[in-house]
């Protein structure tokens, strides 16, 4: 008896590692072969992953965001509803902001202005929700308000700067995401994931080493310009834009990845589509139906976005981005509230 | 209780060396006053030769005409916007709106280390080492800083093409020309007969 009561405890470490390699190697390989393949064609694969994914991946990101949202807000009002609001209230000034800039009625130097005031409004903000959700939690964090003033002064110092910091780090908050996840649902996969992580560095590293001498990506027509100059190319005029394009493309693919594999694997399974794990539509009193709806209606918004972008991908790209903006903003409350 | 006494101490040292600190790296990045009118930049690759001539009296900066209306057409064009992109400051309020920022960085960073005494218990002898570090650091830089170049950095004669120039650079006076005469950009500098080598 003892033998058999033993067995189990034996296999468990196998069947670890089993997990942990299982889950591992498929994520480090497909960052290996992301990597050779952007840094080899890092502008058709901007353009075929933004076709394919950027939709989708929006789609997935709100379904997880439905999924984490309360019913009932209780004693977490106010952090909601600043979150909430932060989100609303920013995406319509970018959207202000970019639609100004491309009138006449704001000089560039105006432009800039606002645009280091926009993001001086959303570090505050960020700062409030931190400061909120420690206070819930009974906790000091006072100190991000001296981390978010001082980001304010250099946001002021370098308002481009800020905005080409946000392009590149905005698809690292999509491997964050999946840590927090993967601590909930699928801890034992942990381990592995924080080797892949540390490996990522290194593989920006060979890239950057196979791309530094690589000449400029001709940007003459108006989208390969769109790419290159969102990539930074604009402000970092001393290095390839090759590299800054697959940089960040590479990045891009990781994130969408993340949504799109990784997250729904360690948290959804196949249930993507069912609501019954949904607050907001399976609590008595609920909103099943809207809740269904809203999804539906995403799901119809990502067809038409492949609709836009096969008839006109050059404006579809720049509103996208514009209206992107939202789906950036959604993820601090949601990943404040993990931590 | 003394040990407690002690901490809170050490406590408004590290403040007073933070702000100390601060202060001095805060008062050396004091933006130079600028003009009114913002010069327009804007920049495109070029040859450029540094050429020391015995016959020249002072320093000249050789322009081929060719080169001065393609950097005439850049300031015209769509490089002006990359560089009003990087900066702004229409009287100032750049500085002022980040110094304002910066201040209240400190004043909310002071107010936590102050409010976090028990972290400080923790942490305060590392603490207090950081903060001499950059003591020391904000130190060195205020005297490398003030250090004056040496008197060979202060004209722009061949002396400048020497290995002791390089951590310096060089300034002075130069006399800026259009011309057909050369294809490239050319500095050219006075070049003195005792330098030639034996």
């Amino acid at each position: 008896m003892q033998e058999i009561a033993h067995v189990p405890a034996q296999l468990r470490p196998k069947r670890n590692a089993a997990f942990e390699s299982r889950f591992a190697l498929p994520f480090f390989g497909f960052c290996v072969l992301a990597a050779l393949l952007v840094s080899r064609w890092p502008l058709q694969l901007s353009i075929a992953t933004v076709f394919l994914f950027a939709g989708p991946h929006n789609w997935m990101e709100f379904r997880f965001f439905l999924a984490r949202m309360p019913a009932r807000w209780g004693k977490s009002r106010p952090f909601y509803a600043v979150g909430l609001g932060g989100v609303a209230a920013l995406t319509a000034g970018y959207i202000l902001l970019y639609a100004l800039g491309q009138t006449w009625y704001l000089s560039e130097a105006g432009w800039t202005a606002g645009a280091a005031l926009w993001t001086t409004a959303l570090l505050l903000w960020l700062c409030a929700l931190v400061h909120l959700r420690a206070r819930q939690l009974r906790r000091d964090r006072s100190w991000v308000f001296a981390l978010g003033f001082a980001l304010c002064a250099a946001a002021w110092l370098a308002p481009a700067w800020f905005g080409l910091a946000l392009v590149y780090l905005h698809p690292l908050v999509a491997l964050w995401f999946l840590d927090r996840q993967l601590k909930r649902t699928r801890p034992r996969w942990r381990g592995a994931y924080h080797l892949c992580l540390a490996a990522l560095p290194l593989i920006l590293v060979l890239m950057w080493t196979q791309l530094a001498h690589a000449p400029n990506l001709s940007d003459e027509s108006a989208l390969t310009w769109r790419i290159t100059q969102h990539a930074g190319a604009g402000l970092l005029n001393g290095v390839s834009s090759r590299l800054l394009v697959a940089t960040h493309v590479f990045l891009e693919t990781i994130h969408y990845a993340a949504w799109l594999v990784v997250i729904p694997l360690a948290g959804l399974g196949s249930k993507a589509w069912r609501t019954e794990g949904i607050p907001l539509a399976a609590v008595r009193g609920g909103w099943p139906r809207t809740v269904r709806a809203a999804l539906v209606c995403a799901a119809l918004v990502v067809v038409a976005l492949w609709l836009g972008f096969a008839a006109d991908y050059v404006t579809t790209r720049d509103t996208y981005f514009t209206f992107a903006m939202a789906h950036v903003l959604a993820e601090a409350p949601f990943l404040i509230r993990m931590l | 209780m003394k040990r407690r006494v002690i901490f809170f101490r050490v406590n408004y040292l590290l403040l007073a060396a933070l702000l100390l600190a601060a202060s001095v790296n805060a008062f050396a990045d004091v933006a130079i006053r600028k003009p009114d009118k913002l010069p327009k930049s804007s920049s495109f690759t070029t040859g450029m030769k540094v050429s020391p001539d015995e016959k020249a009296t002072e320093a000249r900066l050789l322009i081929p005409r060719d080169v001065w209306q393609q950097m005439r057409a850049g300031l015209d064009g769509d490089d002006t916007k990359a560089a009003a992109l990087t900066s702004f400051n229409p009287g100032g309020a750049q500085t002022v709106m980040a110094g304002l920022f910066l201040s209240l960085a400190l004043t909310f960073g002071g107010l936590w280390l102050v409010r976090s005494r028990e972290r400080a218990v923790k942490f305060g002898p590392a603490a207090l080492c950081l903060a001499a570090l950059m003591l020391c650091g904000a130190a060195a830089h205020a005297v490398f800083a003030n250090a004056g170049p040496p008197p060979a950095a202060r004209s722009l004669t061949s002396k400048i093409l020497t290995q002791d120039l390089q951590w310096w650079g060089a300034y002075g006076q130069v006399k800026v020309e259009v011309t057909d005469d050369v294809d490239r950009i050319t500095l050219v500098l006075p070049k003195q007969k005792q330098e030639q080598p034996r």
